[in-house]
C-alpha cells in the first residue's frame, strides 16, 4: 500500500478529507455512516474508526487473495470462485447470504416445486 | 420573475425533504445498503491483485458489499463485547477480541502496526500545528513593531498610488497587504 506523499491531492487519497493524509484508502466518513447504521452504536472514537477501515481494507485484500489462490483459472477472478470460498471457509459464513451461490433456473424451479411455502418471498 | 421565485424555494424545498428522508431511508433501509464507493474498491482489488489479473464486474460488487457487511459484523460484534464490560464505546481491546472471536486473528498484527502509525501522524500533525502557530505569533509580534515604526512617516502617501512603490523600498513586506 504506498502511502500517499504528504501533500498527497484529493484524487490520491480520498479519506484526505479527513484534514491530514493517512496511511488508510477508504473514506472513513463513509465507514463510520456505516458502523452508525449498527443498533446502539453511537459514538464512535476516532482509534476505532481508523481500525475497523484499516480492518476492512485488509479484509478485501484477504478475500481478493484467496478467491485467486484456489481459482482454477488464475486469468480472472469471478463471482463463482468468489462464492465457492465463501461457502467453504467456515470464517466467511457471515458473507453466504450476501454472496450465494448461483444456481441455474432449473434447480431453482425444482427447490421451488419442493418447497413451495417456504419460497413465499422468492418470485 | 416572481415566477421563478417559488419553483426556486420548491425547489430548496424538495432538496431538505430528499435529503432527510435520504438519511432517514438510509438508517432505516437494509443495512448492507450502505455501499462503499467502487472506485476505491477497485483500487484496492487491484492492489492485491497479481498483474494483468482481471476482476469480473459482479465479482467486484459482490466484494463491494461484502466489505460492507464485514464492517457492521465486526463492529456489531466488538460493540456486544464492549457492552459487556458495560462500556458505552467501542475501544481498540474490543475490536482485537472481536477479531479473535470472528477468527480473523492474522489482522491484528497489522492493525496495530498501522495504529502506531496513526497515532503517530496524529502526534507529528499536532506538533506542527503548534509549531506553526508559534512561529505566526512571532512573525506578527515582528511585523506590528516595525510597521509601527515606518506608519508614522508614510501615513500621507498611502493613499496615493505609488504606496506599494514605497513599501517595496523600505523593504517591508506586510503579511496582510493582498
Amino acid at each position: 500500500m504506498a502511502s500517499p506523499s504528504k501533500n498527497g491531492n484529493a484524487k490520491d487519497s480520498p479519506s484526505r478529507s479527513s484534514s491530514h493524509p493517512t496511511d488508510l484508502v477508504l473514506p472513513t466518513q463513509r465507514v463510520k455512516m456505516i458502523m452508525k447504521s449498527c443498533p446502539d452504536v453511537d459514538t464512535v472514537p476516532q482509534e476505532t474508526l481508523h481500525l475497523i477501515t484499516k480492518c476492512t481494507e485488509l479484509f478485501i485484500k484477504y478475500l481478493v487473495e484467496e478467491t485467486i489462490k484456489n481459482a482454477e483459472d488464475r486469468t480472472h477472478v469471478d463471482y463463482e470462485a468468489l462464492a465457492q470460498i465463501v461457502h467453504t471457509k467456515d470464517h466467511l459464513e457471515f458473507l453466504r447470504d450476501t454472496i450465494p451461490k448461483k444456481i441455474t433456473w432449473a434447480e431453482a424451479r425444482k427447490l421451488m416445486a419442493e418447497n413451495d411455502n417456504k419460497f413465499e418471498g422468492f418470485h | 420573475m416572481i415566477h421563478y421565485y417559488p419553483s426556486f424555494t420548491r425547489h430548496i424545498r424538495h432538496k431538505y425533504i430528499d435529503t432527510v428522508q435520504y438519511k432517514l431511508t438510509k438508517m432505516a433501509e437494509r443495512p448492507e445498503d450502505l455501499n462503499l464507493p467502487n472506485a476505491v474498491i477497485t483500487r484496492i482489488i487491484k492492489d492485491s491483485l497479481p498483474e494483468g489479473v482481471a476482476i469480473a464486474k459482479e465479482a467486484r460488487s459482490a466484494i463491494a458489499k461484502a466489505a460492507s457487511v464485514f464492517v457492521l459484523f465486526t463492529t456489531s460484534s466488538a460493540n456486544n463485547l464492549a457492552q459487556k464490560n458495560k462500556k458505552k464505546t467501542v475501544n481498540a481491546q474490543d475490536i482485537f477480541n472481536a477479531l479473535t472471536e470472528m477468527e480473523f486473528e492474522k489482522f491484528i498484527e497489522p492493525l496495530q502496526e498501522s495504529l502506531e502509525v496513526h497515532k503517530k501522524t496524529q502526534q507529528s500533525k499536532k506538533e506542527q500545528k503548534e509549531a506553526k502557530a508559534k512561529a505566526k505569533k512571532a512573525q506578527e509580534s515582528e511585523t506590528t513593531g516595525a510597521v509601527e515604526e515606518s506608519g508614522a512617516d508614510n501615513i500621507e502617501e498611502t493613499s496615493t498610488e505609488d504606496a506599494v512603490e514605497t513599501d517595496k523600498e523600505n523593504g517591508l513586506r506586510p503579511e496582510t497587504v493582498d
